[in-house]
């Protein structure tokens, strides 16, 4: 008898160092939408590509933008139009940090730095995270918000 | 396979949706992670198909009559039904003028435009005429012109070229408040010499020709009208660069009925030969032959519409049973608000050929005389031939009110002030309900109650104590025997001292007003009595089916103007005969946040609260009979009486003791001996 799952799960057995847990492959859609030269087939991100994407899509998505999930996102792009301070900073952490532990299931943080460009008026913001599940080393994703004029 | 079920109209119920159809296959796994590309994606396309599915319920909505809610729509599928719905209507009145002095000219003129003005509710009406009126002197020193309709509001006009180039041409008349059956159509097909040919209104295509020049009125978008011509097989079609004059007034509607008083503004002209001269308003006298201008109404409302449409077309435009007669009377006269038809044959005794229609306007009381006949005429050309229509006013009883409302104010954030607002807003909702406001309607104590208690939790005790009130149309100079139902059973041992009054009115014969009453408690009988002013009693007029709560009476009054008889109802649901139309008066409520706030407990806590207000009734001013001879508040006169005896009537001397040297009356209960003797306190009982 087949599974109602078709053969949709195709775990790799792999353990987590620290907490015991298995993860599955994950795949998602690039949206650059470019073709893959072996197969002709769409680009398919795949595990900690399709997480980073995952994680860098949650920090930038606009509170609001989301159709029926108003709460969805952070304000990263509204601290650019407040003075740059440690103050400012320590929110931008906080938001990110925040949309992050609610939507993402797939990491744990292990740390986010914003480093305060006031000569630039722009915030660089570093995010360094585990895949729970998987033995790879730290995960990191790096992005500079800038104002847009 | 699970397919994606699109015709949901919930955000997540489509989102899961799509998502139960993605888990099924194996090339994408991070739909269920909200910051993955393919959840952004799952939610572009619930959105998508959310707003998809909920156009096409619309639209679908939209189709039908029943559940469309866009006017142009309603109106788009009456129209398919043959019905046109009603504009707004002009209010009319009809007056006839008379002009002295006029020897000296041939011809008396009188300009089209304003002929009346008016002021109601602090805003000026005009009220027109639509073509210049003349009438030739022939000698004589003074002409009339009699019952011209005057109707309100302004007349315009707007002109189009006909152009055949463009295949799209349409005419509409550019305002919303025109009054459709205002509308005048004159076209000139030769420029040159300006000869203006009328066209007539059709409203169906039943002996339409090709050649007939004929126009048809739609509402079309935006509650705008459109007139529409022939094609040459109905109707005369338009020719390339004709120029086609549309007229039309703008009225005000129902805000310009029920004006009783106006002021002469027209134009008056005196012409001998070609020359024409203005005539002084001195020469002028005029009456109007109603009480008050009548006819006018809004626009027909989604609601009516939805109503009439379907009723319209199954008359298929003949009065043959009673709903036709409904159906094609709200069509004919759109202020009428509810429309009763019986026939006569259903009476005792039987009036064959007759058909009655009752209608109780929306704004004003009653139709005006000169509306009832516009609406036989109207009628004539639906109607079968032999059947005679008489057009009625309704009877209407006033259920009058006075709610009383005990509340704890601890409970609720309402002062006793929002309560008053909220009965207020719950009355006027309840008497608008299709229970209470028709022909037969019923009026239920139960439902009063509840619905004042359901108000607001906070309130714990309510009562709706009420009295009836009908009017009626007294006959001046005639002995008439009157008949009157309140369709209840009477209220006979009330507080009050008469059961049922009448206001004071006038009566043949006697000098000072008087009126009907009939007595409650231990001098109760069934009998209408009438009495003078002060309460002095005359004679037995008429009697009372406490049961049934008929009232009869025969007097002869010396007024025109109507009385009310005011009763109080033992029970108090009522349903009231077929051609009556209750009306609820409100009076201004009780409410306390405290028994203690009441003088009198009893006046919250006792049921029977129906009281009628007998002085206020009496207080009523009313004139006496200034030709009667008798004057029936002084004593009667002692007469013979035919053995040759005279009454002799006893007097009794109150003032000096009599009764302590009187006799003894022997009392074998001797009840001044007995104890326990507890005297009746109920004032009103008879025992």
């Amino acid at each position: 008898m087949p599974s109602p799952l078709g053969s949709l799960v195709t775990r790799k057995t792999l353990v987590s160092s620290d907490l015991g847990k298995v993860s599955r492959s994950f795949k998602d859609l690039s949206f650059n939408f470019s073709k893959n030269p072996i197969t002709n087939d769409v680009v398919i991100l795949k595990n900690e590509e399709a997480i980073k994407q995952s994680v860098k899509n949650l920090v930038l998505t606009k509170i609001g933008e989301r159709p029926f999930n108003p709460y969805l996102g952070t304000d990263t792009t509204s601290y650019l139009f407040e003075l740059s301070s440690t103050v400012s900073a320590n929110s931008l952490i906080e938001a990110i940090e925040k949309v992050l532990l609610e939507n993402e299931p797939r990491i744990r943080l292990v740390n986010i730095s914003v480093d305060v460009e006031e000569d630039r008026n722009d915030y660089e913001v570093y995010i360094e995270y585990d895949i729970i599940g998987l033995p790879e080393e730290v995960q990191s994703i790096s992005f500079i918000l800038v104002r847009e004029s | 396979m699970e397919l994606p079920v699109v015709s949901a109209l919930e955000f997540d119920q489509l989102r899961s949706s799509i998502k139960n159809y993605i888990r099924t296959k194996t090339d994408f796994t991070d739909y269920d992670f909200e910051g993955s590309n393919m959840s952004m994606l799952v939610d572009v396309l619930a959105y998508n198909t959310l707003y998809t599915s909920y156009n096409v319920n619309m639209a679908a909505n939209e189709l039908n009559l029943d559940t469309a809610v866009i006017r142009d729509n309603v109106v788009s599928i009456a129209k398919r039904l043959g019905y046109n719905p009603n504009s707004y209507t002009a209010s009319k009145i009809s007056v006839d003028l008379t002009i002295s002095n006029t020897t000296n000219y041939d011809i008396i003129k009188l300009r089209k435009g304003a002929l009346l003005s008016a002021t109601a509710s602090n805003k000026n009406f005009t009220f027109i005429i639509r073509d210049d009126l003349e009438i030739a002197v022939r000698g004589r020193s003074s002409v009339s012109f009699n019952d011209v309709e005057v109707i309100e509001g302004s007349d315009f006009a707007i002109t189009y070229v006909v152009d055949e180039s463009n295949e799209h041409q349409r005419f509409f008349i550019p305002n919303n408040f025109i009054d459709s059956d205002t509308i005048r159509v004159f076209v000139i097909s030769d420029p040159t010499n300006n000869t203006e040919v009328e066209y007539t209104r059709k409203n169906t295509i039943v002996d339409v020709a090709g050649s007939d020049e004929v126009f048809f009125v739609e509402e079309v978008q935006d509650q705008k009208y459109e007139i529409i011509f022939g094609d040459d097989v109905i109707g005369r079609k338009l020719r390339n660069g004709e120029i086609v004059k549309i007229q039309y007034v703008i009225t005000n509607g129902a805000e310009a009925n029920n004006i009783r008083k106006f002021n002469f503004v027209g134009k008056l002209l005196g012409a001998i030969g070609n020359v024409e001269v203005s005539l002084p308003n001195s020469n002028l006298s005029w009456t109007l032959n109603s009480d008050y201008s009548d006819g006018g109404s809004e626009f027909e409302s989604i609601k009516s519409i939805k109503y009439r449409a379907p009723r319209y077309y199954a008359s298929q435009e003949r009065a043959v049973t009673l709903s036709d007669y409904e159906s094609i009377i709200q069509q004919i006269y759109s202020n009428a608000d509810l429309v009763n038809v019986v026939g006569g044959e259903s009476l005792t005794p039987p009036r064959f050929g007759k058909v009655f229609i009752t209608i109780k306007p929306i704004v004003g009381e009653s139709v005006s005389s000169i509306e009832k006949q516009r609406i036989v005429r109207e009628l004539r050309k639906y109607k079968v031939g032999s059947i005679d229509v008489e057009v009625l006013d309704p009877t209407t009883i006033d259920v009058i009110a006075k709610p009383i409302v005990l509340f704890d104010p601890s409970k609720t954030r309402n002062r006793d002030f929002n309560i008053v607002s909220l009965i207020t807003d719950f009355i006027k909702s309840y008497i608008t309900g299709i229970d209470f406001n028709s022909f037969g309607g019923t009026y239920s104590d139960l439902v009063v109650r509840c619905g004042i208690k359901d108000l607001d939790n906070a309130i714990k005790y309510v009562n709706v104590p009420i009295y009836l009130r009908q009017l009626v149309d007294l006959i001046n100079k005639v002995e008439t025997e009157y008949e009157i139902d309140f369709y209840t059973k009477l209220k006979v041992d009330s507080e009050s001292e008469y059961y049922m009054i009448s206001d004071p009115f006038c009566h043949s014969g006697i000098s000072s007003p008087v009126f009907l009453a009939a007595k409650s408690n231990c001098n109760q009988d069934y009998s209408v009595n009438m009495y003078t002013i002060n309460g002095r009693f005359i004679k037995t007029v008429g009697e009372i089916d406490i049961e049934t709560g008929k009232v009869t009476f025969t007097i002869q009054s010396c007024q025109n103007t109507p009385i009310n008889i005011t009763v109080i109802p033992e029970i108090l649901d009522i349903t009231f005969g077929p051609n009556i139309v209750p009306q609820m008066v409100l009076l201004q409520p009780i409410v306390v946040d405290s028994i203690d706030d009441l003088n009198d407990r009893s006046q919250l806590l006792d049921d029977d609260q129906s009281r009628i207000p007998t002085e206020e009734i009496l207080s009523i001013s009313a004139d006496g009979d200034a030709t009667a001879i008798i004057d029936p508040t002084s004593p009667p006169p002692l007469t013979v009486l035919p053995g040759g005896s005279v009454v002799n009537i006893p007097v009794t001397d109150t003032g000096t003791g009599a009764a302590e040297t009187g006799p003894i009356v022997s009392d074998e209960n001797n009840i001044a001996t007995i104890d326990d003797f507890t005297p009746e306190t109920n004032p009103y009982s008879c025992s």
